[in-house]
Formats: C-alpha cells, sequence, structure tokens
C-alpha cells in the first residue's frame, strides 16, 4: 500500500512536459515497460516536421477505432498546406477536435495521473511534440462474453438475458428498459489499484434521496486496493457483518434491477462483475421471483409455497430429531412403529445420524460447484450412492431421514435469491443443536431469537420486516401473494417515500362495446 | 429412541398387589415392509406386581433393557375382578402421569385375566392392542354392540353423580394357550381370537354386570352413539327386511309429576335398506311406511330391554337420566340427588322413536320378487 500511495502522489504531482521524448520516457518508466503497451511515434505536419505519439494499451482498446481516427487525420493533416493552421501544437490540437465525430469523445489532459488512467482503462492518448497536454481518444473496446442467458435465476417466462462483466453493457441493458430522462447514473473508481468503476443508477424523484446520500457516503468511505466483485463492496457497505443474512439483494438479470429502480432502489453496479447489487432490501424480496410479475396473479401465490419450502429447510431435519428424541407421543403410533423399525440397529441418536446425513449433502454441494466440468457426472453417481442406497443399507443411517435431508434439500433451492439459501443452511446445524438438546422447545427458543434477530436488522435505514413489522396493509398485497397489478397501486411505502402512486390502470372489465 | 414402546398394559390383582402386564412392540417384527426372517413375536409382554402401578412398571425394567414408553397406550385392559372391586385405586396413575395421552381405550377382561388378553396372537394387525383398538372403533361404528371409552370420559362418568359409566368387554373365544404361539395366526382360522364382548356396566366405579348384545345396542340407541348399525325386521308375509341404520340421535327430556321424575327419550333414527329376503313391494309409499313402523318398533324394543336391565337388574343409572335431571330440573336434582341410586330404579320412561328409511340399494325390489312370479 505505502509503495502504491508514494508512487500515486508523484505521478499525480507531475504534469505533462513540453518535449514528447521526455513525456514517453516517463510513461515507459512508470509502466515498466510493459509489453502490452503500445507507443507509436509519427511524424504529421509538413515535411513530418512534427513529432507525435499514440499511447494505448493493446487488448483493451479496439484497434479499429483508432484506425478510423487516425487515418483521415493523417491523410488529412498532409493535404493541408503550410500556414494554414497545421503549423502551431494549438493549432493541431484544435484540428483533432474538430475531427471528433468518429469517435466517441476527446479530451485534454495535464497530468500523467490521468495520463495513465486513460491508458490503462484502454482509452487512446495522443501526444505531440511541443504540446504540454495530451488528448484523450475514447477507444475502448475489448474481448467480453456478450450478453447470455441468466445461469442462475431463471426463468420459464420472462427475458433470458443477463448482466455481463462489463459496466457499460449492463448499464445499457437497464438503460434500454427505462428510457426515462430521470434514470441518473453517478461513476467512481472504488480501489487503488484496482481504479475499478462503480456506478450507481436510480430514478431521481423516485428514489429515497436519503438512502441515495447513504449509498454514496459509504462508497466514499470505502479505502481499498481493489474491488473485483461486488460482493467486496457489498462487505464494505452492508449494515449488519454479523448476520447470516443479507442486507443487499444481488441480480443477474436487468429485469430484476429496472423493477427495483422503478420501486425507488438504488442499483449499485461494478466493472467486472455481472451481479448488479440493490439497496435497501427487505426479507420478503428474496421471496419475490421475477416470474411472479409476468405470469398471471395468481401464480403469486407460488410464495406461499416458497414460505413453506423456507420453513421446511429450515426445520424440517431439526423437527424430525426432536420428535424422534423427545416427543414421540407426538406420532401416530403406526408411524411412531414404523420409526422405531428403522431405527432399530441404527447406532448413532438421530441427531448425529442427521448431522452426518446433512454434512454429506452439504460437501457433495460444495463439490458439485468447484469441481471441475468433466469430473462432473461422477459426483452424481457417489452422491447417489453415497446419500442414497448405501448408507441405508450400512445401516447407518434411517430411509426417513434420507427422506428428510433430500426435502431439506431440495427445499433450498426453491428461493429466487440464492443469497437466502446461505443463511438457511447455516441456521439449520444451530437449529439441529437445539433440537437434540431441548426438543421442540429448543427450536422455538431458536426460531424466538432468529425473529427477533430479523426485526432488528436494517437496510440502508429500512426495517428489514417490513411490510410485516412495521406493519403495512397496502404492502401486503405484494408479500405472500400477489395481487393483480392493477391493484398494485402504490409504490413500496419504505423504499421510495415520495411519489408513491405506482400507476392508475382501471380494473379490467369488458368494454361498452364488446362484441 | 431406546425405548420399549408400549401399546397394551393389562391390570389384575393377585392378593394385595397389582399383577400389571404390558404389552411391548418389537419394532423390527411389528413394522415396515421388511418381514424378519426369524419371525418372532410382534410383541412380548412384561408383567410385574408390585403394591402400585407405577412402582410395578418401574419394576418392568428390570427384566426390560429399555425404559417403558407408555405414550402410545392403545388400549387399556382390566381385569374382570379388579373391576369387580373398583377401579378407583387404579385409574389415579393414568390420569396422574404425563406421559399418557389419553386416547386409549379402557376395557375389562371378561371372563378371564387381563394379562391374557394381552399375551394372544393377531391376524391382520400385528400387534394385539392396535389390533383391539381398530376393531373396537371400527364396531363401534359399524355395529354399535360396545362403546370405545377414554380414561378421561370413564373418569368423567364415574364421579358424576348422575350418570354411571359402561366399559366395553374383551373376551377370548377358543383355547387360551394356544394363542400365545405363532401357530395361532399362521392358520387361516386361528385357535383363538379376541373378541369385543357387549357392555359392561359400572355403579360408581365397580363392575356390576354385563348387558346382552341387544341391550348394548339398545343402550347405544337411546345415548345417541349409534354410527352405523344393522337391525332386521320380520315382514308381516313372512320374510326378513334388514336395515343398516347410518345416523341416529337421542334426545332425553326429564319432567316432574307430582315432585317425581319421568324420563321421555325421543330417538330419530334414518337408515337404507339393507337386505331383503321376502316379498314386499318397495316401490309402495306405504309399505316403507310400514317398513318405518315395523324398525321404530324394533329399535324401541332394544331400547326397553336396555332400561329394564339397567333399571330392575343391575340398578344402575348408565343412561345418564340424573345428568339430564340435574341440567333440566336444578332445584328438584338438589333433592333427588342424595337417594339417586335407589329411585333411579322407579323413574317411569317412555320411549318414543321415529325411524326414515332413506334409500333402498341399488335396486328397487328384490328379485326374489321376480322368482316367485314365475
Amino acid at each position: 500500500m505505502d509503495y502504491i500511495k508514494k508512487n500515486k502522489n508523484e505521478s499525480q504531482k507531475e504534469t505533462i512536459a513540453i518535449h514528447l521524448h521526455e513525456n514517453i520516457e516517463k510513461v515507459k518508466q512508470t509502466l515498466g515497460n510493459s509489453t502490452d503497451l503500445i507507443i507509436s511515434e509519427l511524424r504529421i505536419g509538413e515535411n513530418g516536421t512534427k513529432k507525435a505519439a499514440i499511447i494505448y494499451t493493446d487488448g483493451l482498446v479496439d484497434t479499429k477505432t483508432i484506425h478510423n481516427f487516425m487515418e483521415p487525420f493523417m491523410i488529412r493533416a498532409r493535404e493541408i498546406e503550410p500556414g494554414k493552421g497545421m503549423d502551431t501544437p494549438q493549432e493541431i490540437l484544435r484540428f483533432m477536435e474538430d475531427m471528433t465525430v468518429t469517435v466517441g469523445s476527446i479530451k485534454e489532459i495535464t497530468d500523467f495521473s490521468s495520463l495513465f488512467k486513460s491508458v490503462l482503462s484502454g482509452d487512446t492518448v495522443f501526444l505531440l511534440d511541443g504540446l504540454d497536454r495530451g488528448i484523450v481518444a475514447s477507444t475502448r473496446g475489448w474481448e467480453d462474453r456478450g450478453v447470455s442467458e441468466t445461469s442462475i435465476e431463471s426463468v420459464v417466462r420472462g427475458p433470458r438475458e443477463s448482466f455481463t462483466e462489463t459496466l457499460r453493457t449492463n448499464t445499457s441493458l437497464i438503460r434500454r428498459r427505462i428510457k426515462d430522462p430521470h434514470l441518473w447514473m453517478e461513476t467512481i473508481q472504488i480501489g487503488q489499484v484496482t481504479q475499478t468503476d462503480v456506478s450507481i443508477m436510480y430514478i431521481k424523484g423516485i428514489v429515497n434521496d436519503k438512502v441515495l446520500k447513504e449509498v454514496r457516503e459509504r462508497l466514499n468511505r470505502i479505502n481499498i486496493d481493489g474491488i473485483l466483485e461486488s460482493g467486496n463492496i457489498e462487505e464494505m457497505i452492508q449494515d449488519e457483518t454479523f448476520t447470516p443474512f443479507p442486507t443487499m439483494y444481488n441480480t443477474e438479470r436487468p429485469d430484476v434491477a429496472s423493477a427495483g429502480l422503478m420501486e425507488g432502489r438504488v442499483a449499485i453496479i461494478v466493472d467486472g462483475t455481472p451481479i448488479v447489487l440493490l439497496v435497501p432490501v427487505v426479507f420478503t424480496q428474496f421471496f419475490q421471483a421475477s416470474e411472479d410479475y409476468y405470469n398471471r396473479s395468481d401464480f403469486g401465490a407460488m410464495r406461499a409455497l416458497r414460505v413453506v419450502a423456507f420453513l421446511l429447510s429450515l426445520l424440517a431435519p431439526s423437527f424430525y430429531i426432536a420428535v424422534t428424541t423427545f416427543h414421540q407421543e407426538m406420532l401416530p403410533t403406526s408411524l411412531l412403529i414404523n420409526l422405531a423399525t428403522q431405527r432399530e440397529g441404527v447406532p448413532f441418536p438421530a441427531f448425529i445420524e442427521a448431522m452426518f446425513m446433512e454434512f454429506t449433502f452439504e460437501i457433495l454441494r460444495e463439490a458439485g460447484i468447484r469441481m471441475p466440468r468433466m469430473i462432473g457426472p461422477a459426483i452424481s453417481i457417489v452422491g447417489a450412492l453415497v446419500i442414497g442406497e448405501a448408507a441405508v443399507q450400512a445401516g447407518l443411517v434411517t430411509p426417513a431421514m434420507i427422506i428428510v435431508v433430500s426435502i431439506t434439500a431440495i427445499s433450498n433451492f426453491v428461493f429466487p435469491a440464492i443469497a437466502m439459501s446461505i443463511p438457511i443452511r447455516f441456521l439449520r446445524f444451530g437449529l439441529m443443536g437445539a433440537a437434540a438438546a431441548y426438543g421442540i422447545y429448543g427450536i422455538f427458543i431458536g426460531l424466538v431469537a432468529i425473529y427477533l434477530h430479523l426485526c432488528s436488522l436494517r437496510s440502508f435505514g429500512v426495517p428489514y420486516m417490513s411490510p410485516m413489522a412495521p406493519f403495512n396493509l397496502s404492502d401486503q398485497k405484494d408479500t405472500l401473494f400477489r395481487f393483480p397489478l392493477w391493484a398494485m397501486r402504490t409504490r413500496p411505502r419504505l423504499i421510495s417515500q415520495k411519489n408513491k402512486v405506482r400507476e392508475q390502470t382501471q380494473n379490467p372489465e369488458p368494454g361498452e362495446n364488446r362484441p | 429412541m431406546e425405548l420399549a414402546i408400549v401399546v397394551g398394559i393389562g391390570i389384575d390383582k393377585k392378593e394385595n398387589e397389582y399383577v400389571v402386564s404390558s404389552q411391548v412392540v418389537i419394532p423390527s417384527e411389528a413394522g415396515g415392509q421388511k418381514a424378519s426372517p426369524i419371525g418372532y413375536a410382534p410383541t412380548t409382554k412384561f408383567v410385574a406386581s408390585a403394591p402400585t402401578i407405577i412402582e410395578a412398571f418401574r419394576k418392568m425394567t428390570t427384566i426390560s433393557p429399555r425404559r417403558m414408553y407408555t405414550s402410545h397406550v392403545r388400549i387399556l385392559v382390566i381385569g374382570e375382578e379388579v373391576a369387580e372391586e373398583g377401579l378407583q385405586d387404579v385409574l389415579d396413575y393414568f390420569y396422574r402421569d404425563r406421559t399418557f395421552r389419553l386416547d386409549f381405550y379402557v376395557v375389562i377382561a371378561r371372563k378371564t385375566k387381563a394379562e391374557n388378553i394381552l399375551s394372544i396372537f393377531t391376524k391382520l394387525e400385528k400387534i394385539p392392542s392396535v389390533s383391539l383398538f381398530t376393531s373396537l372403533a371400527t364396531s363401534e361404528k359399524t355395529y354399535s354392540n360396545a362403546r370405545g371409552v377414554h380414561l378421561d370420559e370413564l373418569i368423567n362418568t364415574m364421579v358424576s353423580p348422575g350418570k354411571n359409566p359402561v366399559l366395553t368387554g374383551l373376551t377370548i373365544i377358543g383355547d387360551e394357550t394356544q394363542g400365545e404361539t405363532k401357530d395361532n395366526i399362521q392358520r387361516i382360522t386361528p385357535h383363538t381370537r379376541l373378541k369385543i364382548s357387549t357392555l359392561g356396566v359400572l355403579k360408581k366405579d365397580k363392575l356390576v354386570g354385563w348387558l346382552s348384545d341387544k341391550e348394548s345396542r339398545g343402550f347405544n340407541f337411546i345415548t345417541g352413539q349409534v354410527m352405523g348399525s344393522v337391525g332386521d325386521v320380520v315382514l308381516p308375509s313372512g320374510g326378513k327386511v334388514a336395515v343398516e341404520a347410518f345416523r341416529s340421535e337421542a334426545h332425553m327430556k326429564s319432567r316432574i309429576r307430582r315432585g317425581e321424575p319421568e324420563m321421555e327419550i325421543k330417538i330419530l333414527t334414518e337408515g337404507d335398506i339393507a337386505e331383503v329376503d321376502g316379498s314386499i313391494d318397495l316401490m309402495e309409499q306405504k309399505n316403507i311406511q310400514m317398513l318405518e313402523n315395523l324398525l321404530e318398533q324394533r329399535i324401541k324394543h332394544l331400547a326397553e330391554s336396555a332400561i329394564e336391565k339397567g333399571q330392575t337388574k343391575l340398578k344402575s343409572d348408565i343412561f345418564g337420566f340424573g345428568e339430564v335431571i340435574h341440567r333440566q330440573h336444578p332445584k328438584i336434582w338438589n333433592k333427588l340427588q342424595k337417594n339417586w341410586a335407589e329411585d333411579f330404579v322407579d323413574v317411569p320412561v317412555r320411549i318414543k322413536v321415529d325411524a326414515k328409511l332413506r334409500r333402498t340399494g341399488k335396486v328397487l325390489d328384490s328379485f326374489i320378487e321376480e322368482l316367485n312370479k314365475k
């Protein structure tokens, strides 16, 4: 860090010199003569008396753009006769600025720090001998993945596009959906080494200004060497570190981000990652799939199913442990005898058995993500054998336990937002311990603790459990069930505190002139 | 789950000690699809005797490797001798201990010891106690000669001054010792079976006698407990028609005439024609009415025989007349209460039956009609 700081301070002071060769020497020295740095020296003007150089980083620039820009410049610069406006460096600069139509933008720089930033971001710098300024042409263009289909948050009905690693592509994906002039964007660079572009997008007039101010402040507070993913940003600015629950929403879907913006949220887009952050977030948001809004409103009842799956995923193993160790009287007699038959000969208590199976599954799941793709099929064979038949036949676990683990595992994937499945995975183990020690009493103590914790959370000032706690009747239209769109007339109250009315469509009815 | 799941408990008395027997499920034999190749008995029986019941249970751990787990008791069998001596000392433990679920049936072992009831192999349901529990529940719903009585109901009626309890009896048919071997269930017709018998009548907490099958059904009609029953009526033209009652209600009313109580019982029954063994034209409305009248007489007869037995022979108010008077004429009940046990015997009882026939099954007239024409 110290080394970086020192360097930075030095280059900030230095301004571009009047002699070209000094400047080139300086660039070469600072960048360590890196091989991807291209410095091509040219001669322009009458008889090539004026020396000039263009500097850019190979791979970050679109060479076609440079050609399109430089070619006509060079040709026309030769055509102009001496004494007709191409003699002094100032005149050349003006001439150049007149030709900006062919490239995106052109600006002047005077110091080396902006020169390096431009060169390393993919811009091309034009230096002219005798001029203590540089000209930056925007020529960014590098290999990227292109907009591809969503891989995490897939839907049956709805757009397939997902964000990419390029910031500009991502903002364009949002712009293409919201063509309002009030969709504003601010960009800052975070990371002293990485100089990562971080943009915040919001719709002026809908966004809660206090939240916006808070986001800006928190982003400005970050002082770190590098930001490689939006997760880095999230960790630096989230409200609460010691909670299993995410206090920021992340998505790879432009439509989800746009919907968030229209509800008054702020999107934080980080260059180099397809994951966009949305703040503030509430608990219920993790149960809302984008598809809920694209299908007819009765499909929104799926959310109730997701809540059931949430509880199953959180509680199924602990409930099984509690009932089989402490509360056998809760079961119907025939079921108890059935379970007792299965447990006959199993050497471990239900808790150990459940822990064993849950751990096995978690290992399989982790391995499934991390493992090279070619070995993929192997894990399904091993997984099916270990979790399934073999464990039972070896007499280590009961078949009922397998069912419990399977339903737990599969319920964990029901959430539209994968961020919510992580806290459940953690809390599940805690609750299993509580169930093994105190039975259902323990589970309830655990649940009460979780609930209290959830109520104490805030995301950028908005209570995490709203609109349930604090309760808001109107916002219930978009929690457990989704009301028809024409019924959801207002935006979530705590998210956007002004400009509440979202739409005023009439309840659709057959018209007077129906056939 | 290292538990011995007790499904049935039997209580007998020997000298001054209780002999407590518990039927414990052997999970590897009783449950699941995998039948054990060895084929042990699905349950086992632990017997211990002690001055108190809880002590007997604790004593059982000296012969059982696992703790007795009594939350899943399906049936509590009380030996006939114990029942005759009185149940008050027996039931407290079951009512007090928190592990009991109170949804098990209390029955009396008739003409045998409770211990023996718990030693018989049963078919269809592997676990004898579960077999008894379901068989009692089924016969209660389809034949109504028995009553499944839960512990809390039993205690409530026991302490009520205006009502005495009944308990269903259980008998063993066939040879008791043969029923204890696996051989019993390997045959199509087992040597020995357990049978739901009729109702035993208690006076306070003591068993005083038994109702017959007919009287038991009459009793259930009077108390409105019939959920399904079958009876036949004899046609004037010869032949029989069987009727399946599927709904029955009873309303008891008390009336005071010159300071003396009178009971009026109204029984409302709905039924279907289930079987016709004779010649009758069911298309005729008046024939249906005639059948209804015959049915009413028949039910009335059943009910009267139950009242007769209860009042004159056993002298026990199992019908709850006292409770009805208490509810409807509380002031007079205060006077009657003291001598109710004696006065009950002389209470005049009038029975009115209203029977309705609803459906005739898949056919109207019996094919016998056509058979006879040719």
